[in-house]
This record gives C-alpha cells, sequence and structure tokens, in this order.
C-alpha cells in the first residue's frame, strides 16, 4: 500500500515519503490493531473549565484529536467554541484543567515557546482576518517573510504554490478590499498554510459563503487534510457540510461535552439534547426562550390589577 | 460628607493604578523596540505617515498662532513703550511653551486618533489576533513603530510650529503694523539662549511625543472590539492626551526653570 501511494521504491526497499504526521497517524493504526497503546494525539483537552466573568464558559471539557484527524466542533451558539480554539492558540488563559498541544501544555508556556508553538499552527479566522493595507501577495507572503530568512524568490514560489493550491494565484495583486468573502477566507486559507503547519483551526469557515464557496472550502479542507497529513479542528454549525469533511464529532452544550466520537454514531446518538441540535428544533432541552421572570407579570396581566 | 474622601481615596487608587498599568506598557513597548527596528520600512512608513502628514496642519496653525501673537504683544506692548521687547517675548513663549503644547494638542488630534482608530479597527477585524496566529508580535509589529513614530515626529513638527509662528508674529508685527524689522530680530536674537530655550523646548515636546505615542496606541490595543468601543478609545486618547500634556508641561516647567 505505501508503494501504491509513494509510486516509487528505494534503492533499500519501500522508500516512505508520507509526511511525519500522516505516517503517525498510520503507526497508530497499527498499534490500534495490534492492542498496543496509541501514540499521543495532537490536542489533548482534560477537565477544562472557564468562567468570564460570572458565565461559566466550560465545565469539564474532555476530548482529543488523534493526530491527522479532522475534527468538528458543534453546539449551539455562544457555548464557547471560539473560546475553546483561543484556549488551544493560548491567546485566551483558561481557569482549570489541561490543554495540551503537541504534548505541551498551553498554559505553561512562556511567550517565546507559545509562539514557537504557534509556528506549527494555522487559523482561519471567521472572515478572513486579512491585513487589509497588505495586497493578496504580501498576505500570504507574511509569516513567511517575519518568520524565516528565506530568500525573496523563494518566498514568492512559495506563495504562488500557496495561491495556487486554493485557486487564486491569479489574484495575488489584488488587496484584500476588492475580493468576495469566499475568495478572502481563500487567501486567509493560503495563508495558514504558508508555515506548512501540523495543526490548522477553522473559526466558522462556510458562514455567509454561496454554495459554490462552500463547496470550494469543503473541498479545500478535505484536500488539505488528506495531501500535507495536517490535524484539523473545524468550528461550524452546518451539519451537511461537516458530514463531508469530518472524521469525529464533538457537539458541546452549555459547557459540556454532550456527545463524542465518529460521525456517523454521533449523528445516531439517541440523546434529546444532541437530537434537538442536529435536527434543528427551535425548542427543546435547549429553550427557545432566554430566562425570564413570568409572562403574566411582564404583561400586567395578574390577577387584582 | 464622609462619603467624599473615601470616593477620592478610591479615584486616587484608580488613578495610581492607571499609571501602574501605563508604565508596565511602556516597559512592553520599550523592549519591543530594538526587535522592531529591524524591519526599517515600517518605522519610516509610520513616520511619513504620522509625522509628514501632519505637516499641513502644523504649520498652518502656527501661522495663524503667530500673527495673533503679534497682534496682541503689540497692543499690549505699546501701552508701555515697550513694542521693542515684542521680539522677545514672541520668541520665549513660543518656543518654551506654546510650541510645544499647542503643537501637541493638535498633533494628538491629528495623529493620535488616527493610531488608535486603527489599531481599534484591527482588533475588532482580528488582524491583531491573526498575526498572533502567524507568531508575530503585534507589539513588535504594529505598536512599536507608531509609538517610535510619534516620539520622534512631534519634537520636529514643534520646531516647525515654532518657526512658522515667528515668521507670522513677523508678519503681523512688523509687515502690517510697522514695527522695525531690525528689532523685531535682534531683540529675539539676543534674549533667546538656544540651549536653555529651544532645546528645552523641544525636549518638552519628545515628552510629549512619548506621551501621545503610548496614550494612542495603549487605547487602541485595549479598545473594546466594536464600533462603539473604538470611539470610545478615540476619545479617550484625546482626553487623556490633552490632560498628560498639559500635566506634565508643569511638572517639566518647574524643573527646566
Amino acid at each position: 500500500m505505501l508503494n501504491a501511494v509513494t509510486g516509487r521504491r528505494g534503492r533499500y526497499g519501500t522508500l516512505t515519503r508520507f509526511p511525519p504526521t500522516q505516517v503517525q497517524a498510520l503507526n497508530d493504526a497499527i498499534a490500534n490493531s495490534r492492542g498496543e497503546p496509541v501514540a499521543a494525539p495532537v490536542v489533548r483537552v482534560r477537565d477544562l473549565a472557564t468562567r468570564l466573568g460570572d458565565k461559566r464558559i466550560f465545565d469539564g471539557v474532555t476530548f482529543d484529536v488523534p493526530a491527522g484527524s479532522v475534527l468538528a466542533l458543534m453546539g449551539p451558539s455562544g457555548t464557547g467554541k471560539t473560546t475553546l480554539l483561543r484556549h488551544l492558540t493560548g491567546q485566551q488563559p483558561y481557569d482549570a484543567g489541561s490543554v495540551q498541544v503537541f504534548g505541551q501544555e498551553v498554559a505553561a508556556l512562556t511567550h517565546r515557546d507559545l509562539y514557537a508553538l504557534r509556528r506549527r499552527m494555522g487559523m482561519l479566522f471567521q472572515h478572513g482576518a486579512l491585513l487589509t493595507d497588505l495586497s493578496v501577495f504580501d498576505n500570504v507572503a507574511f509569516p513567511l517573510r517575519e518568520n524565516t530568512d528565506l530568500p525573496e524568490r523563494l518566498i514568492r514560489t512559495l506563495v504562488l504554490m500557496k495561491l495556487q493550491a486554493v485557486g487564486l494565484r491569479g489574484a495575488a495583486g489584488l488587496m484584500p478590499s476588492e475580493l468576495s468573502g469566499g475568495m478572502a477566507r481563500r487567501v486567509a486559507l493560503a495563508r495558514a498554510i504558508a508555515l506548512d503547519p501540523a495543526l490548522i483551526l477553522y473559526d466558522e469557515p462556510f458562514v455567509g459563503l454561496d454554495p459554490i464557496a462552500v463547496a470550494a472550502v469543503v473541498e479545500l479542507i478535505r484536500t488539505l487534510n488528506r495531501t500535507l497529513g495536517l490535524t484539523s479542528i473545524v468550528v461550524a454549525h452546518e451539519i451537511e457540510h461537516l458530514r463531508r469533511v469530518a472524521d469525529r464529532l464533538v457537539v458541546l452544550s452549555g459547557g459540556k461535552v454532550i456527545a463524542q466520537g465518529a460521525v456517523d454514531d454521533v449523528l445516531a446518538d439517541p440523546s434529546p439534547m444532541v437530537r434537538q441540535f442536529l435536527q434543528g428544533l427551535s425548542d427543546g432541552p435547549v429553550p427557545f426562550h432566554y430566562p425570564a421572570a413570568p409572562l403574566a407579570g411582564d404583561f400586567g396581566l395578574e390577577r387584582g390589577r | 460628607m464622609k462619603r467624599v474622601p473615601r470616593e477620592l481615596a478610591h479615584s486616587l487608587g484608580g488613578f495610581l493604578a492607571d499609571i501602574g498599568v501605563m508604565g508596565g506598557f511602556l516597559l512592553r513597548l520599550l523592549s519591543a523596540l530594538p526587535s522592531s527596528l529591524r524591519r526599517f520600512g515600517l518605522h519610516v512608513r509610520q513616520l511619513w505617515f504620522i509625522g509628514a502628514m501632519s505637516l499641513t496642519i502644523i504649520m498652518i496653525s502656527g501661522l495663524f498662532v503667530g500673527l495673533v501673537l503679534g497682534l496682541q504683544y503689540y497692543q499690549a506692548l505699546s501701552q508701555f513703550g515697550a513694542t521693542g521687547a515684542l521680539g522677545t517675548l514672541t520668541a520665549l513663549s513660543l518656543y518654551r511653551e506654546l510650541g510645544p503644547v499647542i503643537a501637541a494638542l493638535l498633533f494628538s488630534g491629528r495623529a493620535g486618533t488616527a493610531i488608535t482608530a486603527e489599531i481599534g479597527l484591527m482588533r475588532s477585524t482580528e488582524q491583531l489576533a491573526a498575526m498572533e496566529m502567524m507568531a508575530v508580535d503585534p507589539l513588535r509589529y504594529v505598536l512599536a513603530p507608531r509609538f517610535l513614530a510619534a516620539t520622534i515626529a512631534l519634537p520636529l513638527l514643534c520646531v516647525v510650529f515654532s518657526a512658522m509662528a515667528v515668521l507670522g508674529a513677523h508678519a503681523s508685527a512688523v509687515l502690517w503694523l510697522g514695527l522695525d524689522n531690525g528689532i523685531y530680530w535682534s531683540s529675539m536674537v539676543g534674549s533667546v539662549d538656544f540651549g536653555h530655550d529651544l532645546l528645552g523646548g523641544v525636549f518638552k515636546a519628545a515628552v510629549f511625543g512619548l506621551l501621545i505615542g503610548l496614550i494612542s496606541v495603549h487605547q487602541g490595543y485595549t479598545a473594546r472590539p466594536t464600533g462603539e468601543g473604538v470611539a470610545y478609545a478615540t476619545t479617550r486618547t484625546v482626553i487623556h492626551s490633552a490632560i498628560a500634556i498639559l500635566a506634565f508641561d508643569f511638572v517639566l516647567t518647574a524643573f527646566l526653570m
């Protein structure tokens, strides 16, 4: 099988040219089938707890993201999915529990180590977050120029390769204000993979895109994951798109993980909370109404008035 | 009545805490400066945008301040037959006080607000977060160049302001009201000390530039990421800068006397 993928045989037998994460994923699969312990996951979250002011955002969240997989993170809006991503990137501290990325406890890292960690991660922001005073080309070149000493000619080649991967090599000269929403997100994706990260985080990649742009982004997430051997975390609501992208699903609600596992298993989960969310029912365990005083009181309909 | 001292103590505590926060932020900025200087182009660009682009307002304002000073001093001094001191008075009030203070107030309105609004918008459009994710420290890439540009630009603008005002006072007192040209310049040359008066004023302007740079990048960096939050931050930049300029002017004048 290895030969089928690499397409060549070295002098001393099989020459494996897989990206390291994919090799690890393969090894894990082999170890798993033999009943041996699997290598450490890329992201490991244990008993995570966070409060924002008086509001409890997370209360004992635990999940793993195995190397080479695509994990979808779902949940009603306001459950702190974006906050969770910010915990992984070290942009927001957490109160208790453990968040490990590549085996490193994020909260314990120094400023320098945190930045070193971020060089191995890419993030696609909800609205792209392109630097508005730089052209498309310079946006993609930005992480390369700032983090490497590569000569400008090599940077040009790399940038055009990344832009080609998202189908926007022809847009290299445009400014971010000249791009449509879907194009901006693809440029942001090219920028996120500029440093060849091993882990990539997508924050709501499908929001506000037309069906064609959504299809393009879905295709890109899958292709990147397969060809670059990335590990991906996708935060989104759109179940129909996530089915095509994700290997595993984690559903968050009320600060807890209410379901997790392989996509089909979670979709078949019978618990009412999961059913309400996945079937899009407006009322259920997650109430339609925000907590309020009794209706009669607010409308002056109480007896004796 | 008991509440008054308590509230005073409370706001004083808040004020001291703010100073502590700003001091800490200043240290972070200064420590980010050396590595930021390697991207020299960024600094040149900011110096152009913050300094050179403020020249028009500084020059026009300086000219009018000078024109008014010439008129007022001529009228007041002529009552005592002392119009010969007009050059001295104009130069000293401009170099020591009016130049640095007015230029700084104008600068905070022109450049400080622009810095705050730009950084605040970068925060609200997640550009700063995106930079952090690309392992680029916004402090180094965005904040430090603007802070340094403000500190360098304001003393230079202050000199331009004073020069324009001296020409303005010359226009109204000499060309219009008929003061002797030689007396105007000679009284100025004779009584102005380059080190104490002129460089003292430029030093003041450098301190004001540092304060405006510090306040405007801090307000932008800590702005709430909404339209309203950026608006509040921009307003606060002007208010805090004005108070800081006038308060530090008093302190610096007392020391430089």
